[in-house]
């Protein structure tokens, strides 16, 4: 049964293409209103006044602001994110290179952590009090009171330096003496992964299990879960898939949140564990003043959330059929 | 020591960090000669330095992996689109210019260039006209570029007139005064300069040379990469680009090269103290990008890497000592760090003023304890290892010995104690440090070494002190017992709010934080009201070097030429200097937002300036003459007090001694201006 219609779907996307209109121009805004100029760090003493011009015309500085606006716009919408001056490069092409290491790193990260902390979540809210619960969700509050570099250098100490069990930089080995394969590019990258996604998990599950934990114990007392028992379903069918399945509402939103969160960690993580993503080209782009990348990079991530919070809306109609969007049109 | 930009012409930042630094290679002046005429062929050194001794080149095991850290991604290959230290790493194995220095003595040899002679045309030294022509031969038995193609005359005219089109930013400076460039009558080449410039060998023959084979067809050198083509960037150097990562790794392979690669041989470095010749020894240079200082450094210890660019940091310098496979090799400061003050601004203005800011700087708390003695003492603006620029060359003293250099130390009753009755009567009574001796605040001063006086001779302000009546001196924990007026009026008032000082969060810098801290606490006890405000570097550069926005702020230089004249020029010179009577552009304020390295505003008014001293050391060809002019503008804005020298680095190297030797030590920037010179020598041990 369809629980989301095509209208509902329509007008879903075009609210999205709206607000990531609306981001853009922020982004065009913001870095322009940023003190000093944009061009400043390209120029140099000893530069000639045409030298400078050029720089102005290569940037199209010498533009009205209006035309530079829809020159920006036109050029976002068709893929054209301009070139950086500190790559001398494409930035799509730094996007390109550079997005699918961060997704790969923190898709799994995502991943294992939305199955590990909802499903402690819905344990510990089912037996909410116990002496189970009350120590797992102490400990895990420890956890998350933890900062996530100072995990990552924990485990980077123990796992490399003190047994030297995994590499503690990079996404593959850098001068291979081995050739490259399927088998040994699948293998390296786990073997390079490990240590990152062993440090962002150890604490990252802990935020799905937050929300989980609460909802959980909500659930508990509605009348379906109550039904479900009188029906004589075992305890452990009842908690899956009559009361964890509602919990999980919250979780999918939070699960928004939490991507916004996971980008933010990712400018540590890494910059710790050296892995070429877009986490590093943040922090350089910001401090060099590359603002082609820095916008490039903003908007991507901006798309991400944008996309996230459409998948989390059609996500509900499953987790809850009594969600239904625009049925009544 | 941290936070610092590089002052060569040609500008290498380091990225990502904050922290900049180094460029490689541009070449300078040398040879006997009158100021008429200049020939260089392959010279002697003369100088008595004692560098790392060596053994000779037949003896040298050759072979192996050198493994090399960096901090900032390499992110082109391309050497003029870029500024950046951390590509010139790569680039510098690549490219060849025509003039070498050797990194001992300071003095210009031939590379692909065999000889030159300069001829002066013009004696009026009037610019925008023909004025220098300076004849040379380029070297083209044996060398051939990295991709086997033959190398020709044609590839120098090629490079000068492709560089004099196109005009990249980083060489603006060295390309300024090129007229052109031609084949010649009695020599392969002609460049005609269109003024003298005495260190034409550093700034005009250190341009890279490149390959019309791979260039002539780049119409816009911005949008050029060489990594994207077929074989990478194509030079006369010894390495080849086998593999690029940028993000995370490079490979520069010297076997390719074996037996191709001659520069190396040229007598000159085996007359130079501590200068094999005939490498490079190694068969390739892998480089590993790391994301954090934190990471690098354990890789070294870790034995991932065997060196890495630049110094380490103090905090690891016990670590290194105390292992068996780390050596730290010793170096020179290339640089100084500064505290500089707008003399655009009132008091800042007056040359008395901001000599009183020295005396309340306490040297010693900064170099002993807060640097742990890996620093000395600062005074000049050219660092203690370019001896033939310091002003003590003149007479003879020992580099940063004697009085005449501590004519603005810390004045103290007691350790860590300003003298603050003093440094009071300094002002009150209209003293000023001139250049001639006397006592100065109870601190015998000798005189100026090189006869030289400040620009001003007397205050501009006539100072006084009364009841503490300003905010910031009344909120105090200093508690001072009086404030200054300058011509009456608080200072607070004539300058509107108290002299804030531009610095970087305490976490970024923390032992600058804690300097200034203690300076400030020193002037406020005086009755100077000072605060600070806190910025990020970016924010700092943007503020002090482009819109000038500033009272005073904390930066430092690196790589600044052994030869002064460009240094001075570039950030001592009023030329480099924003002046705020011109808008960038139209409904601007009349400042433009351009990065010009003088935000002092030094040379634009009459009473503080070096600009004729500076002038007269850039166009003097002879080279003794010219380091005479260039101590004499050093010493000149030492007195004039624009900038103060907070300090020099006590630079360590740690290399990988273990398996490695052959590194030259006691030179300059042992890890990173002068890395090439490393990278041709270093080699296995037995």
């Amino acid at each position: 049964m369809t629980r989301i219609s095509g209208t509902y779907l329509a007008k879903r996307l075009v609210v999205s293409y709206l607000t990531l209109l609306v981001i853009m121009t922020l982004l065009f805004v913001l870095l322009r209103s940023m003190p000093g100029s944009f061009i400043s760090s390209m120029i140099t003493s000893g530069m000639t006044a045409e030298q400078i011009e050029q720089i102005r015309e290569t940037w199209g500085l010498n533009e009205p602001l209006w035309k530079q606006y829809l020159d920006f716009m036109i050029n976002y919408q068709t893929g054209n994110f301009g070139r950086s001056p500190t790559y001398n490069a494409p930035v799509a092409d730094l996007m390109i290179r550079r997005m699918p290491r961060t997704l790969i790193l923190f898709g799994a990260t995502f991943l294992i952590g939305f199955i590990i902390g909802p499903l402690v979540g819905m344990y510990l809210g089912w037996w909410r009090g116990t002496k189970k619960d009350k120590s797992i969700f102490s400990t895990s509050l420890l956890l998350y009171s933890m900062p996530s570099f100072w995990i990552s250098w924990l485990f980077i100490w123990v796992f490399n330096y003190e047994f030297n069990l995994l590499p503690s930089a990079y996404m593959f080995t850098q001068f291979p003496e081995f050739q490259w394969t399927a088998v040994t590019v699948m293998r390296d990258v786990l073997y390079h992964i490990a240590l990152p996604i062993m440090s962002l998990t150890f604490i990252g599950w802990v935020g799905a299990m937050l929300i989980m934990r609460p909802t959980m114990n909500q659930v508990t007392d509605e009348g379906y879960v109550f039904l479900a028992r009188a029906k004589g379903l075992s305890e452990r069918t009842v908690m899956i898939k009559h009361a964890a399945r509602n919990a999980l509402i919250p979780v999918a939103t939070g699960a928004v949140v939490g991507l916004a969160f996971l980008i933010d960690g990712s400018i540590i993580i890494e910059n710790v564990f050296s892995w070429p993503g877009m986490g590093q080209i943040i922090v350089s782009s910001v401090l060099e003043r590359d603002f082609p990348v820095a916008q490039a990079t903003f908007f991507l991530l901006a798309v991400l959330v944008v996309i996230m919070r459409l998948l989390t809306d059609i996500v509900y109609t499953y987790l809850d059929p009594r969600i239904k969007f625009g049925e009544s049109e | 020591m941290s936070e610092k930009q590089s002052g060569s012409s040609r500008r290498r930042f380091l990225q990502g960090t904050g922290v900049a630094a180094v460029s490689a290679g541009l070449a300078g002046c040398s040879g006997e000669g009158d100021s008429e005429t200049e020939t260089t062929e392959e010279s002697t050194p003369t100088e008595d330095q004692t560098p790392t001794e060596v053994g000779d080149a037949e003896d040298i095991p050759e072979g192996g992996i050198f493994n090399f850290g960096m901090g900032t991604a390499p992110n082109t290959l391309n050497d003029l689109a870029s500024s950046s230290a951390y590509v010139g790493v790569i680039t510098d194995r690549i490219y060849e210019s025509g003039a070498a220095i050797d990194p001992v003595n300071f003095e210009m040899h031939p590379n692909v260039f065999t000889d030159w002679e300069a001829e002066v045309l013009d004696e009026t030294g009037e610019t925008d006209q023909p004025n220098v022509e300076i004849g040379f031969d380029v070297r083209t038995d044996g060398l051939t570029w990295n991709d086997g193609t033959e190398f020709t005359v044609d590839d120098v005219i090629f490079t000068y007139n492709y560089l004099l089109e196109q005009n990249p930013g980083g060489f603006a400076a060295s390309l300024a005064p090129i007229e052109s460039v031609e084949e010649g009558d009695d020599r392969d080449c002609l460049m005609t300069l269109n003024q003298p410039n005495g260190t034409f060998a550093y700034d005009q023959f250190g341009l890279p040379i490149l390959p019309r084979h791979r260039w002539e067809d780049v119409d816009d050198y911005q949008t050029y990469e060489p990594a994207d083509t077929d074989f990478g960037p194509v030079g006369l150097g010894p390495g080849v680009v086998t593999q690029y990562n940028p993000d995370t790794s490079v490979e520069v392979s010297f076997a390719e090269r074996e037996g191709e690669y001659n520069l190396s041989d040229l007598d000159w470095r085996s007359e130079v103290p501590g200068v094999i010749p005939g490498g490079p020894f190694v068969d390739a240079m892998r480089i590993r990008v790391y994301s954090s200082q934190s990471a690098l450094h354990q890789a070294l210890f870790e034995g991932d890497i065997d060196t890495l660019y630049e110094n380490i940091r103090t905090s690891r310098i016990q670590d290194a000592e105390d292992s068996d496979r780390l050596e730290l090799l010793d170096g020179f400061d290339t640089g100084y760090g500064h505290y500089s003050f707008n003399t655009r601004r009132t008091p800042l203005d007056d040359t008395a003023f901001r000599q009183v800011l020295g005396f309340a700087y306490d040297d010693v708390y900064w170099t002993e304890q807060l640097q742990r003695g890996y620093a000395q003492e600062g005074d000049f603006v050219m660092p203690p290892g370019y001896t033939a620029v310091r002003p003590e060359t003149d007479s003879d003293q020992e580099v940063l010995e004697g009085s005449a250099t501590q004519a603005f130390s810390f004045r103290q009753t007691s350790p860590s104690v300003p003298d603050v009755e003093g440094i009071r009567s300094f002002l009150t009574e209209g003293q000023i440090i001139t250049g001639e001796g006397g006592t100065y605040v109870g601190q015998e001063y000798p005189g100026s070494l090189t006869g030289v006086t400040a620009g001003q001779s007397e205050p501009k302000h006539d100072y006084s002190f009364g009841s503490v009546e300003s905010d910031v001196l009344v909120n105090a924990d200093e508690e001072p017992d009086q404030e200054i007026r300058i011509d009456g009026e608080l200072l607070t008032d004539v300058h509107d709010g108290p002299l804030t000082m531009l610095l970087s969060p305490a976490q970024e810098a923390p032992q600058t934080a804690q300097m200034v801290d203690d300076w400030i606490s020193s002037l406020r006890q005086i009755g100077i009201p000072v605060d600070r405000e806190v910025v990020s570097f970016n924010t700092r550069v943007q503020r002090a070097y482009g819109s000038e926005d500033f009272d005073m702020f904390t930066m430092g230089w690196v790589n600044l030429s052994p030869f002064a004249t460009n240094t001075l020029y570039s950030l001592h010179h009023s030329d480099n200097a924003d002046d705020h009577s011109v808008a960038e552009s139209e409904g601007d304020d009349d400042n433009t937002d351009t990065l010009l390295n003088n935000p002092m505003g030094y040379g634009v008014f009459e009473d503080a300036g070096a600009d004729d001293l500076i002038d007269e050391a850039r166009t003097t060809l002879d080279p003794d003459e010219r380091n005479q002019v260039s101590r004499q503008a050093v010493e000149r804005i030492y007195l004039d007090f624009a900038t103060m020298v907070t300090g020099y680095e006590v630079t360590k190297w740690p290399v990988n001694s273990a398996d490695w030797t052959g590194f030259v030590e006691n030179i300059p920037g042992p890890g990173s201006t002068y890395l090439g010179t490393q990278i041709l020598q270093v080699h296995r041990n037995e």
